[in-house]
């Protein structure tokens, strides 16, 4: 598991984009990180989820513990770009009643904004 | 260190692995599970699939099993089916009898737990599980396709 970070103007939401599998050793890869980078500026946080191929509970505790201190914080955390088994996860979970999901970059950007 | 160890010869075709349950074995192991899968010609969608039931099983067995567990994996595949066999020296735990979760109001009322289990009944077909020689034995069976 791979995460990178857009670089953002002063203040705009900044985007993170996760690459590979979000299961147990995808986590021990890259919560650290992707808690510091969530929680850290007091920023929205877009997360690209369009290169994850694979989300398991673990994955979906990290998102959950960041969205709770995002929420916190009053910041908005949306995630975009779901795939497939991804989707399907996120889905089963219900992970939508707590966390803002969208299919594409624009309506995440639109939750930002709005 | 995770063992591979090759089916009898006169069993059908499966595959086979013991390790004790680690984060890092179990990655190591579903590396060589995902192998052996794809050179069976398994396609993306139903791997993920079993990597997905066979993590959350296998992160049940740390999470009640309390120490190191001994874990044994089979898997047979079937025309239309994948079948997971998961074995573990543990206390007493069915997955099968555990509650639905709760489904949270808010982010403040999320708790971890139950969403693996959720997770394997969502995406295998069907879940057995017994209690055998003092070991926990779960099978899944799982779309092919």
């Amino acid at each position: 598991m791979e995460m990178s970070v857009t670089p953002a103007e002063a203040g705009a939401a900044i985007k993170l984009a996760l690459v590979g599998r979000l299961d147990t050793a995808g986590v021990d890869a890259v919560e650290t990180r992707f808690a510091a980078s969530t929680a850290s500026g007091g920023r929205d946080v877009l997360v690209d989820l369009s290169g994850v191929d694979l989300v398991t509970s673990m994955g979906l505790r990290m998102l959950i513990n960041s969205a709770r201190t995002m929420s916190q914080r009053k910041q908005k955390l949306v995630l975009f770009g779901a795939r497939e088994l991804v989707a399907e996860v996120l889905d089963a979970a219900a992970l939508d009643t707590l966390i803002a999901i969208v299919p594409s970059e624009a309506e995440a950007r639109a939750i930002i904004a709005g | 260190m995770v063992a591979a160890q090759a089916a009898a010869p006169a069993a059908p075709p499966g595959f086979q692995l013991a390790w004790q349950a680690s984060h890092a074995s179990l990655a190591d192991a579903q590396g060589r599970i995902e192998h052996h899968l794809r050179a069976q010609g398994v396609g993306d969608k139903p791997l993920r699939r079993l990597l997905l039931v066979v993590e959350e099983a296998v992160m049940n067995i740390e999470m009640h099993g309390g120490g190191s567990r001994q874990v044994r994996l089979a898997i047979a595949l079937q025309p239309d089916e994948i079948v997971v066999t998961i074995e573990d020296d543990g206390p007493c735990f069915d997955p099968c009898a555990a509650p639905q979760p709760t489904r949270p109001d808010s982010l403040s009322e999320a708790r971890p737990g139950g969403l693996g289990v959720h997770l394997m009944r969502t995406f295998a077909r069907a879940m057995h599980h017994e209690r055998r020689d003092g070991r926990n034995i779960l099978t899944l069976a799982l779309a092919r396709q």
